[in-house]
């Protein structure tokens, strides 16, 4: 299959007061086109700002991107213009922020937010089809069309939630990026927004790449699974290998052993020891390495190389012995 | 809407007795014999009796204050103990003055100052922002006594472009008032850009302007019409008080250029203890106040949604039903 979005050895970094944050480093990442990718990882660990990146939406002038591509298409996103930019957002690439409270402007009826992204994108339609389609839009995600001139203070949280879930889906984007779009509502909405996300994706054939931290959500709505950490992907497969295959990296071993389980009676989770490496220095050896159970000194001195079986990716010394594991 | 701008209105009548009653009590009790003050300590006890029976100066407190409040609601703000001429004669003459010198320097404030802010902000770290960072900064920290002095020596004395005060004969003309406003408005817009800036910074940081910027906006429209709004609050905020605080605070301006306002009759009748003059100039001052707050509250709810809709909800159920 032909990959919609491709990224390449991105390397991202925050100047602050305290000195330079490394928040990415060389990340390498594919969607394919209508499919799920799950990004997963503790926070901190350089989703969101993998996220921002692709839309050029990185808060400046702090960050900086050093290094890498991001191909949409074929089309380097890193070196288009302002101009070419703004065309693709909202259009083809949209986005959910992960905090609804504050991602609408609570000045303006949530009908002419949603409104805005076609009055953008398609300058075509006249002020009728624009309306029509709004109200549309906003029936397609559970919120009748009488709420047309509401604003965001009338909403209850998931509502607002599904007024920027329309305001996405609005042009139909071939890629929707959703930063944690359940994190901020409580777990029956979550569940209802993630099953509009599932369905409104089935039914527009949009690629969405998923971040969470929360690896129930990814089991069930992603196909394929990246786990990134301290700024690297240290594994990248389809949802069966990550969840139930038979190996798998160490930290995605001790992710999976911090969820609770109801079938499994254990009298104690066993969450990942330790901290994420603090991200304003780089280690030499593998990013994990102080908190893996099986660190090597090698582990300390060395980093491992990508290497697969099939689509399944993992970085880690374990997997260099193993012939069926390439390079 | 117009309900709750009556209800505001209403609400400024207690607030206007509060204060002419506090301020009726301070310059009651405060040491010092309006007659004795203004006959001089050469005058015999006699004369100074005199005047106090003329003045009524020895009825009780409230009697006076309730007689005072009685005149100023028949439109009679009494005759100054001064000079002699009715309050409102003298009102008459300096309002004027001190309303022009405010109107023309908020105009300033805001056609220059709300601009440089909001642009500063969006060219963060330009070197157009540190420019007017610079400026601005120069402006709040020197004090305006100073800065309108050097004015005057340069642009008065040598240049000779504008006169260095008002004329006690002859046309005022425009000329007479770009100093004063100058004086007036420096300070205020400086302190303006900077509130503008800071807020306009807060502003396009916070999500729904990232939000906009994800759906394709252009950059115009994402400040011009997502943050613009948002930033309005407090900037307008600091204009109502800037426009307050020049009410009765140009005394400075007014003593150094001649301007004969509110602040500087205010000044000298409290030292002369010229009530009835004090408690107009009070008056006027307390009115003005109440009457811009209530503009800037109404703002507020103009552009807030949230409160709006908290004084159209009768409306929204009629249109329901």
């Amino acid at each position: 299959m032909e990959d919609l979005l491709r990224i390449e050895n991105l390397h991202i970094s925050y100047r602050t007061m305290e000195g330079t944050v490394y928040a990415v480093n060389g990340v390498n990442l594919s969607v394919e086109k209508g499919e799920t990718l799950g990004l997963v990882g503790e926070t901190g660990a350089g989703k969101t700002t993998t996220a921002l990146s692709i839309l050029n939406l990185l808060p400046k002038p702090a960050a900086s991107v050093d290094q890498g591509r991001i191909l949409f298409q074929n089309r380097d996103l890193l070196a288009a213009s302002k101009r070419e930019i703004r065309k693709i957002r909202g259009d083809r690439i949209a986005m959910i922020f992960q905090d609804p409270m504050t991602s609408l402007n609570t000045s303006f009826r949530i009908g002419n937010q949603v409104a805005e992204v076609l009055r953008i994108h398609r300058k075509e339609l006249g002020k009728r089809e624009i309306e029509e389609r709004t109200a549309r839009l906003l029936e397609t995600v559970g919120i009748g069309r009488e709420r047309w001139d509401d604003y965001p203070h009338q909403l209850s949280g998931g509502m607002k939630q599904r007024v920027m879930i329309a305001m996405a889906l609005a042009c139909s984007p071939e890629l929707l990026l959703a930063d944690e779009p359940t994190t901020a509502l409580d777990v029956t909405i979550q569940a209802q927004v993630l099953q509009l996300m599932r369905h409104l994706k089935e039914e527009f054939g949009m690629a969405m790449m998923l971040i969470t931290h929360d690896l129930g959500v990814v089991a069930e709505n992603c196909e394929r699974v990246a786990v990134l950490y301290a700024g690297e992907v240290l594994e990248t497969g389809t949802a069966e290998e990550i969840f139930d295959g038979p190996v798998r990296h160490p930290y995605t071993e001790g992710l999976l052993g911090a969820i609770p389980s109801p079938d499994h009676k254990i009298s104690r989770l066993s969450p990942v020891a330790g901290q994420t490496p603090d991200p304003s220095k780089l280690l030499p050896g593998c990013v994990f390495a102080p908190r893996c159970p099986h660190c090597s000194k090698r582990c300390l001195e060395d980093k491992p190389k990508e290497r697969q079986r099939g689509g399944h990716r993992i970085k880690c010394h374990l997997f260099a012995d193993k012939a069926e594991w390439r390079e | 809407m117009l309900r709750y701008g009556g209800k505001r209105l209403l609400a400024l009548i207690p607030v206007i007795l509060g204060i002419t009653f506090v301020i009726f009590a301070v310059l009651n009790y405060t040491p010092g014999d309006p007659a004795r003050l203004l006959l001089g300590f050469n005058a015999t006890e006699e004369s100074v009796e005199a005047l106090r029976r003329e003045w009524k100066l020895d009825d009780p407190f409230f009697v006076r204050y309730v007689r005072y409040l009685g005149g100023v609601i028949q439109g009679d703000l009494g005759i100054s103990w001064r000079y002699g001429v009715p309050v409102a004669k003298e009102l008459a003459v300096r309002i004027p003055n001190t309303l022009r010198l405010a109107a023309i320097s908020v105009l300033i404030m805001i056609l220059i100052g709300i601009p440089m802010g909001l642009i500063s902000a969006v060219k963060q770290y330009s070197l157009l922002d540190h420019l007017m960072l610079f400026a601005a900064l120069l402006l709040t920290s020197l004090p305006t006594f100073w800065l309108a002095l050097m004015m005057m020596i340069k642009f008065s004395l040598e240049l000779r472009w504008l006169p260095a005060s008002m004329p006690v004969y002859g046309a005022v003309t425009w000329k007479h008032w770009v100093l004063p406003v100058f004086m007036c408005a420096a300070n205020l817009t400086a302190s303006l850009v900077r509130t503008a800036r800071s807020h306009m910074l807060e502003v396009i940081r916070s999500d729904f302007v990232r939000t906009a910027r994800a759906k394709g906006a252009t950059e115009f429209r994402v400040i011009a019409y997502h943050a613009l709004r948002n930033v309005m609050m407090p900037v307008v905020t600091l204009v109502g008080i800037n426009f307050n605080l020049l009410m009765g605070g140009t005394v400075i301006t007014e003593q150094v250029f001649g301007v004969s306002g509110v602040g500087s009759l205010l000044i000298s009748s409290v030292r002369t203890k010229d009530v009835p003059m004090a408690m107009g100039c009070i008056l006027f001052i307390a009115v003005m106040i109440g009457l811009v707050n209530l503009a800037v509250d109404y703002f507020y709810v103009l552009v807030t949604p949230r409160l709006r809709s908290r004084y159209e909800k009768k409306k929204r159920k009629e249109a329901g039903a």
